[in-house]
């Protein structure tokens, strides 16, 4: 491939995936259709021993070559009603409902599954299962072609390990899909880990100093205390104005293989070593998946009238509240997640 | 001639034995690729839900202690308070009666075959076998680490310069180096004691002993 295969060929996938969806549909099912067509084709051809390569399709009857207009799958029948456009003959209702099922399976697996690998490998199982069934079935209606005898022949015995192969299938899966489980779970784990170690530091943080990670590290009240003060950071310069920003890329959680720049890093440990008090060290190999943030908020009370101080009048003091959350959002192969933990914190 | 004999011929034979062992072939890889998933999958399941476990057992009970005596990588002792009644003491009704100090010790001894297990001892019953379903080759014994307080902030202490008064903070860290799945675990406890919180519990005997290491804000 390479350098002969035009652009389009090589530009198909992302083309497509940006197309609109009822085209991508349409797409689908028409490809769908025609492989159902051509199975219709080769379960009358094989048993003949007719090529089913280098015939141009045809009548059974008549011989005609078939155009383009008879060769639409489904419609082409519809329009026909089930008979040769030159000679009038009948053909079975085999076609229209193998071309029918593929372009149903098809629209299934594509809203299921999208466009994977396991997506067409299913299409293709199936599309074999169809077509040794049609074999079957024709052959049986047919009993000219293949003589009626005791026994299996060799298509019902690939058949039948088709359709165990096909019924083995899921079973693994279900180990497979286990594993991928216990992945996820450690993660899971390790992400909870990860909550209660940042809410156990902010515990031992005075309450005048509770902050948000947004004001902490981007917009503090000295401006040299930032992370993102010089002009030379590109990017990151953006963070500093826009908390939304921030909160979407800002972690602090940094392991040696990813970490911010390191003029920043160096800013980011000073910052973090006088705020929470302990010195910086960067986390495990394998954290480079999780990211964390602190939000810490003014809010007049809980909802809950037994979280409220009375002060000696009896009125309830809401003044001196804060609620803190911390988020953890978990981005790996096999999960995209966020994870929350928030508590409320007194003066 | 015609042949009456109902047998099969050997091409027929071969061609099905070809056939047979093509499909037990496949069936088989099939099969054994699925069930060393599984049984990865299930070890990795057990080594995950012993070291939490195991972290969080030992992360409550240091929650509660009074004083660090000991740490290392591979060992951890510290006093932790009791509130049961004490059988021995003469008034069974006295508050003070259930507040009494215990030592405990954890270590980690490598077995003969060279995987790590955890042990617990009470005062001076002797070592047991800690949470009996944790035992691991992988396991970095690099476990308990303290933190201690310079100038105004907390770092890892290293062994040499040995100052138990002054470590407000533990972090457990079981490393696991598996093959397929390394994965770290590991927890932070804040020892409240440290700042002269829980020390109101206990009964001070001299005079050195009430004055704690206080935080300078």
């Amino acid at each position: 491939m390479g350098q002969w295969t035009p652009d389009w060929i090589l530009n198909f996938p992302v083309h497509f995936k940006l197309l609109p969806e009822p085209f991508k549909m349409a797409l689908i099912a028409l490809v769908s259709g025609m492989v159902g067509s051509f199975l219709n084709m080769a379960i009358w051809r094989v048993p003949r021993r007719e090529s089913i390569v280098f015939a141009r399709s045809h009548c059974p009857a008549c011989g005609h070559v078939l155009g383009v207009k008879d060769l639409v799958p489904v419609l082409s029948y519809l329009f026909l009603r089930g008979r040769c456009s030159y000679c009038s003959m009948s053909f079975g209702s085999r076609y229209v409902l193998i071309e029918l099922g593929l372009v149903l399976l098809g629209l299934v697996l594509y809203t299921i599954l999208d466009t994977t690998l396991m997506a067409l490998g299913i299409f293709l199982l199936s599309s074999l299962i169809l077509f040794l069934l049609g074999l079957v079935f024709h052959a049986r209606i047919d009993r000219n072609l293949l003589q009626k005898r005791k026994g299996f022949t060799y298509i019902e015995v690939m058949l039948a390990l088709v359709i165990v192969a096909a019924v083995i299938i899921p079973f693994g899966n279900m180990f497979l899909s286990n594993y991928a489980r216990v992945l996820k779970n450690k993660e899971y784990i390790i992400a909870y880990n990860l909550l209660e170690e940042k809410l156990e530091e902010l515990k031992l943080v005075p309450f005048s100093k509770l902050r948000s990670d947004y004001l902490l590290y981007a917009k503090p009240a000295r401006r040299e205390d930032g992370v993102f003060v010089d002009e030379h950071v590109g990017h990151y310069q953006k963070l500093k104005s826009n908390p939304e920003l921030f909160y979407q890329e800002f972690s602090d959680i940094q392991t040696e293989k990813k970490h911010l720049p390191d003029v920043l890093f160096k800013k980011f440990k000073k910052v973090y070593e006088k705020h929470y008090r302990w010195k910086y060290h960067f986390y495990p190999p394998g954290y480079e998946i999780y990211r964390r943030t602190v939000k810490v908020e003014a809010v007049k009370d809980k909802g809950d009238p037994k979280f409220e101080r009375r002060t000696l009048d009896g009125e309830a003091n809401r003044e001196d509240l804060v609620k803190i959350t911390v988020t953890v959002w978990v981005e790996s192969q096999s999960n995209h997640r966020k994870l929350e933990l928030s508590t409320y914190r007194r003066r | 001639m015609k042949n009456t004999l109902r047998a099969f011929t050997l091409v027929e034979l071969m061609i099905v034995a070809t056939i047979m062992i093509m499909v037990g072939g496949i069936v088989y890889t099939f099969y054994l690729n699925v069930s060393r998933i599984y049984h990865r999958g299930s070890k990795t399941l057990l080594a995950i839900q012993d070291s939490q476990t195991i972290l969080e057992l030992i992360s409550r009970e240091i929650r509660s202690a009074a004083e660090i005596v000991e740490l290392k990588p591979k060992s951890l002792v510290f006093q932790k308070y009791y509130d049961e009644p004490d059988p021995s003491l003469s008034d069974p009704t006295s508050d003070l009666n259930r507040i009494h100090l215990k030592t405990i010790h954890y270590r980690l001894v490598q077995e003969d075959d060279g995987a790590y297990r955890f042990e617990r001892k009470v005062d001076l019953d002797p070592f047991e076998p800690f949470h009996p379903g944790f035992k691991s080759k992988d396991l970095i014994p690099d476990v308990f680490r303290g933190w201690r307080l310079e100038g105004n902030e907390y770092v890892i202490y290293k062994p040499l310069r040995w100052d138990p008064e002054r470590i407000p903070l533990v972090e457990i860290r079981l490393d696991m180096r598996r093959d397929d799945q390394p994965f770290v675990l590991f927890k932070r406890v804040f020892l409240p004691a440290i700042f002269g919180k829980l020390p109101l519990l206990r009964i001070p005997e001299s005079v050195e002993e009430q004055t704690t290491p206080k935080l300078s804000n």
